[in-house]
Order: C-alpha cells, then structure tokens, then sequence
C-alpha cells in the first residue's frame, strides 16, 4: 500500500495572526484563513505523517467518525495540493 | 468592502503583532548611491562601527525564530546589498521553511542566473530592485558604479523568469524626474510592479547632504501633472489614520541588532544582543510611546486640510527633523508639500480614480 504524506510547500507562507491561521500563497499574493479543523490538518501536515495518521489524530481531536475524518482530510489536503501550498510525498 | 489582507493588516495594527519585519543582514554594498540613507557611501563603512560588529550568522538566525515566533508573516531582508551577505540563502531557506514569506530588497546587480536559481530553490518570494534612471548614463551616475543599470535590468529579467515577484523601486531625485515616465513604462515592458518613493532622507550617519537631491516643488508639480497623474488620489481616497504601522504592525532591525519602530525610523528601542525581541516588542519605552499617539498629539497634521492627500510616514519625518510625531508645523517637511500639490490638483479635477495595478506610491514604513 503507497503511504501518501503530505508536506508544506516552500510557496506558501502562513502564521497564526490573532488566533486565526492564514496561509498566504505567495506568488499570488492571496491569504486564506483556516477553520479549526483545517489549521489542524495544516499543522499536521508536515511531511511527517501520512494522510491517514493526520485523519485519525482529528478524528480523534473533533470526535468524529474516524472515516469521515480520513474523507474531509484527504479532500483538504487534495484542496491544497490544487493550490501549491502542499506537495504529497509517496512511498510504498 | 475590506480583502482579507486588508482585515489581517488591521488585526495586526489593532492587536500590536509584528506582521511585517524588515532586517538588514549587513550594511556592505558594491554601489556608492549618493541618496544612501545608511551612510555616505563615499566613505569605507558607517563612521565609528567596523563590520565585524555586524550581526553573527547564528545571531541573525536567533532573530529569525523570534520575530516568526512574535508573529511575522512578511520578512524583507534588507542591506546595504543584502546579496553581498555570503550566507543569504541559509537565511531565506530558514525563513521561508519557518513559514515567512520572504523579499529580498537588493540593487540587483548580483542577480547572476545562479544566484537567482538558489535564492528561489531556497524559497524567496520575491525581490525589490533599486532603479533610478531610465538611460544608463542617470542610473549609473547615481549609484557611481558603470555597467549597474545594465546588470540591474538584467537580474530583473532572470529574477523574473525564475518566477519571482519583482518590483523595481524608483528614487525619484531632481536628476531623474524627467525620466520618471520612461521608467515606468520600462516596469511595464519588463512585466514587473514599479514602485516611486519621491522622498529623500538624512542618512542615518546624521549627515544631511543627501537631502539636496530632492525634487522642488515645481517638479513634483510637473510629475503630477504629467506621467504621475494617475496617483493623484481620488475623492474617496482618504486617508483614515494618521499613525503609521511603525511599532504596532512593522518593525525594523539593522545589521547590528538595533530594533526601530520601522527600517526607515531610526529610532533605537532596543538591542537583540542585549534583549529578546519580544522583550523589546512588548517592552521598549519608545514603540509603548509610539503605540500611545493619538491623532491630537501630531500638531501639524491634526487639522490639516490636506490630510486625505498625504502620505506621511513617521519614519521619513523622524529621520528629518528628529520628531517622530512631527512635523511641528505645516511646511516642515517636503510631505506637507506634497499633499498640498496632490489636493490642489485633485480639486482642479485631474485626478485619476485608478491607479494602474501593480504601480504604487510608497509610504516608508508601508513596504
């Protein structure tokens, strides 16, 4: 089974401003704030854990059915990738 | 309607967080520009300091870790000729790893293909670029080094192409007015955004003769009627607060770990040798006295009516005429005249309600 580990890309810049998560994509030049749920994955996903240990760590954190979490992480994480703010590492 | 740049700014500015930090790695440059603010380049270094007193590599990547630590998002790097730094790419990959959005402000002239390859491999978003001509012979005058403007432009081009954002800034000095029409349709040309900074400061050695390069009035009259009228801000243009982001949403820190309110106020609040920088961040008399100012304690500008055209920065003023909160009256300084020009020939119906994206008019502290 290919083990899929998301990790930060270098174009994107973020920091917790006020309590709130913003990620900025530099090149563009646009910020986006994160949700709870979100900054969690965000802070997660650093190319230390595959998709699905970061799914059962918020399943785990916002109590909810571990299978809703692998499906909401991994459809973030996809989000994220379309925006070059992560990059997935594969290995098998 | 606000972006949300705009409400993180505000944030930034209300809750007092370091969002926007400029740091200069060294104060060593290959150019000699006659408005160098930090010394006067006809001399080897600043006068009584020596550059081995400059920040440690391991002391600047300290500072690093704590401004990301106190809330920075925006990291200019800055020099002197920050490229002249042999570490800068250690310092932009700690950066740009810990999570910053990193600018390089450089002359550009060290913007070789393999420079510009390793600096964004290393995670720079971007690069400000000094011009000031649009002809070889001006820019090159200015900054006394032959072959500068060429290799200038040139780095802007490979910066470019390695799909860095690149702003070309323009000093706007009496020698180069005329050609200030030409450079911007050079930034156009080159694809790249154009900054104008039509202000002059004392250098920070205290010396004064920089100052005389600066545009008289009937120039900068000239510039707005001309290639900067679409600056001239429109009606609804106005502006809301005289306090600049100095101390509340900016900061700056010299090569030798000074803290000022912004890079361009040099007003020491503390040393990071001496003191953490959240300790100076939350603790220094001097950015607690900043953070104080109301509108009534600007004599000047509390009921001036040309308020809504002025692009006052704290920093340019303070470096002037040692007033943080001046000017002490109207006239004092050349932003007075400025914004007296801008409402009159907004009133005489020639402003222009957009301004051409990517093109701005700089506020010091605002970078």
């Amino acid at each position: 089974m290919t083990k899929r580990t998301p990790e930060r890309s270098r174009s994107t810049a973020w920091q917790s401003i006020d309590g709130e998560m913003v990620l900025l994509r530099v090149r563009a030049r646009e910020l986006l704030g994160l949700n709870e749920v979100a900054r969690r994955i965000w802070e997660l996903a650093d190319g230390t854990r595959a998709i699905e240990q970061i799914a059962a760590i918020v399943a785990a954190e916002f109590d909810v059915l571990p299978e809703v979490a692998e499906f909401d992480t991994a459809r973030f994480v996809e989000e994220l990738i379309g925006l070059d703010a992560l990059q997935l590492r594969e290995e098998s | 309607m606000t972006t949300h740049d705009e409400r993180i700014q505000q944030r930034a500015f209300e809750k007092c967080i370091p969002l926007s930090v400029t740091l200069e790695i060294t104060l060593r440059c290959n150019l000699r520009c006659v408005h160098c603010y930090n010394f006067d380049r006809e001399l080897s270094y600043l006068p009584e300091r020596r550059s081995e007193e400059e920040l440690r590599d391991d002391e600047i990547h300290r500072i690093l870790d704590e401004v990301r630590a106190e809330g920075c998002l925006y990291l200019g790097l800055t020099g002197g000729e920050a490229l002249m730094h042999p570490r800068i790419v250690d310092f932009v990959r700690h950066a740009s790893d810990s999570g910053m959005a990193v600018r390089i402000k450089s002359n550009g002239t060290l913007l070789r293909p393999a420079t510009v390859r390793r600096v964004a491999e290393a995670g720079a978003a971007a690069i400000d670029l000094s011009l000031y001509g649009s002809t070889a012979e001006t820019h090159d005058a200015f900054v006394k080094v032959p072959g500068a403007w060429k290799r200038t432009l040139e780095g802007a081009q490979t910066a470019r192409d390695a799909g860095l954002s690149v702003k070309l800034n323009a000093v706007v000095v009496q020698s180069n007015a005329d050609e200030v029409g030409r450079m911007l349709e050079m930034a156009s040309e080159l694809g790249v955004s154009f900054n104008l900074d039509l202000q002059i400061t004392k250098r920070y050695d205290g010396s004064r003769s920089s100052l005389d390069l600066s545009v008289d009035r009937g120039t900068l009259e000239r510039l707005h009627r001309g290639p900067l009228r679409s600056f001239v801000p429109g009606g609804d243009a106005t502006r809301k607060s005289i306090q600049c982001p100095c101390a509340r949403s900016v900061c700056g820190i010299t090569a030798f770990g000074d803290v000022y309110p912004c890079i361009g106020a040099p007003m020491r609040s503390g040393n990071l040798r001496e003191q953490s920088f959240h300790e100076v961040w939350e603790s220094s008399p001097q950015f607690r006295w900043i953070r104080e100012l109301r509108t009534d304690d600007f004599p000047a500008c509390r009921s001036c009516v040309h308020m809504p055209y002025c692009r006052r920065s704290s920093g340019v003023i303070y470096s002037n005429t040692g007033v943080y909160n001046g000017p002490e009256k109207f006239g004092d300084d050349f932003v007075c005249i400025e914004a007296e020009v801008l409402h009159q020939i907004h009133d005489e119906g020639r402003a222009s309600e957009t301004l051409p994206a990517g093109f701005t008019l700089r506020r010091h502290s605002q970078d």
